[in-house]
């Protein structure tokens, strides 16, 4: 139990073996994908965590952004928060009542080689008595450009997630863009 | 079920050394990820480098950080830079932690974007972006304390984590 509250809390800590699951991956193919999802998501889990790369298909834009929604809620039942680095400056902002988390600073564009990564983990995601709360970490480096960032979101609602929408801010994932599910078990 | 997230690689140093490398990385895992605590003789900016077959030790790094010292937030970059600047410590001896996430590091279509976090608690919390421009799969890895020494009993640690 104690090491199973490490690797959650403390994700740098290898959980025991099979504590820590692959569920379900994503790899965009030629043509690109409008949105990314997750259904049928077992409840048999504590935690989960959305590991992945990815830019959309825009030329000429470094920098975008994902919408997460859970449950295909679309409705004003999201907040969230983040703070950035962009290489000069530091900022930080957030929005009440919005009808996403906004994950932010992911994306390269086609324009580059190079892919945006990020990490979200999104805790005790099937407790019928909680709000549900995600922490992420995303950055994309385009030698010149680029941002950092860290972002917190909730999404008011005690059901169990049982699906989770990955949006482009805008246009498509582009090719090679790849996202993974994990379960973690407590 | 076969394991999807599971020690690679794990050291302790015996003696003071300049850098630690981690060599002959399978390329059968989705992502890596590596935890170090340590600490360095001097205060020593850490760099970080990775290579196929050996260290790229060319000008393919860039990077873009975010820190926070306890007064005020900043940040910065680096870009044509031979690494990736991954923190600084600020002391002699003070231990400190260093955890990197390499996504999608075997794939041979895109350059590689790691992420990282670097912890000192007598200089601040700390987060970057890495790129290394270079589609080639990753199969070393690099810690150097820049001008100074890793001490010993520093512990590095690689784990892959391997996606359905």
């Amino acid at each position: 139990m104690l090491n199973n509250a490490i690797a959650v809390y403390a994700p740098q800590v290898a959980p025991p073996t099979n504590s820590y699951e692959s569920i379900a991956t994503v790899n965009v193919g030629s043509g690109g994908v409008s949105s990314i999802d997750f259904t049928s998501i077992p409840s048999t889990y504590k935690h989960l965590q959305i590991r992945g790369i990815s830019k959309d298909g825009r030329t000429g834009i470094w920098i975008s952004d994902i919408y997460i929604r859970f449950n295909s809620d679309s409705a004003a039942n999201y907040s969230h928060h983040k703070m950035w680095g962009d290489g000069s400056s530091a900022g930080a902002d957030g929005s009440a009542n919005v009808t996403e988390i906004n994950w932010s600073g992911f994306f390269g564009t086609a324009s580059y080689s190079n892919y945006g990564a990020g990490i979200l983990d999104v805790l005790d995601y099937a407790n019928t008595n909680k709000y549900k709360t995600v922490r992420g970490l995303a950055g994309v480096d385009q030698n010149g450009s680029g941002r950092v960032g860290l972002q917190s979101g909730n999404w008011r609602s005690t059901s169990a997630i049982t699906s989770i929408s990955l949006i482009p801010l805008v246009a498509n994932f582009a090719q090679y863009s790849s996202f993974a599910l994990y379960g973690i078990k407590g | 079920m076969p394991s999807t997230y599971e020690p690679i690689a794990t050291t302790t140093l015996g003696s003071d050394t300049t850098s630690y490398t981690f060599t002959s990385i399978p390329s059968t895992y989705t992502d890596l990820y590596l935890v170090a605590a340590f600490a360095t003789d001097n205060p020593s900016s850490i760099n970080l480098n990775v290579g196929n077959g050996s260290i790229d030790t060319g000008s393919n790094f860039s990077w873009t950080y975010l820190l926070g010292n306890g007064s005020s937030a900043s940040s910065s970059r680096g870009s044509g830079d031979t690494r990736i600047f991954s923190g600084a410590t600020n002391s002699s001896n003070g231990q400190v932690n260093l955890l990197m996430s390499f996504q999608n590091y075997s794939n041979t279509t895109t350059y590689k974007t790691v992420l990282g976090r670097f912890n000192d608690t007598t200089n601040f919390a700390f987060t970057n972006v890495g790129l290394w421009r270079n589609t080639a799969a990753i199969n070393q890895i690099r810690i150097l304390a820049n001008g100074n020494n890793l001490k010993a009993g520093s512990t590095f640690t690689l784990y892959g984590i391997k996606a359905a």
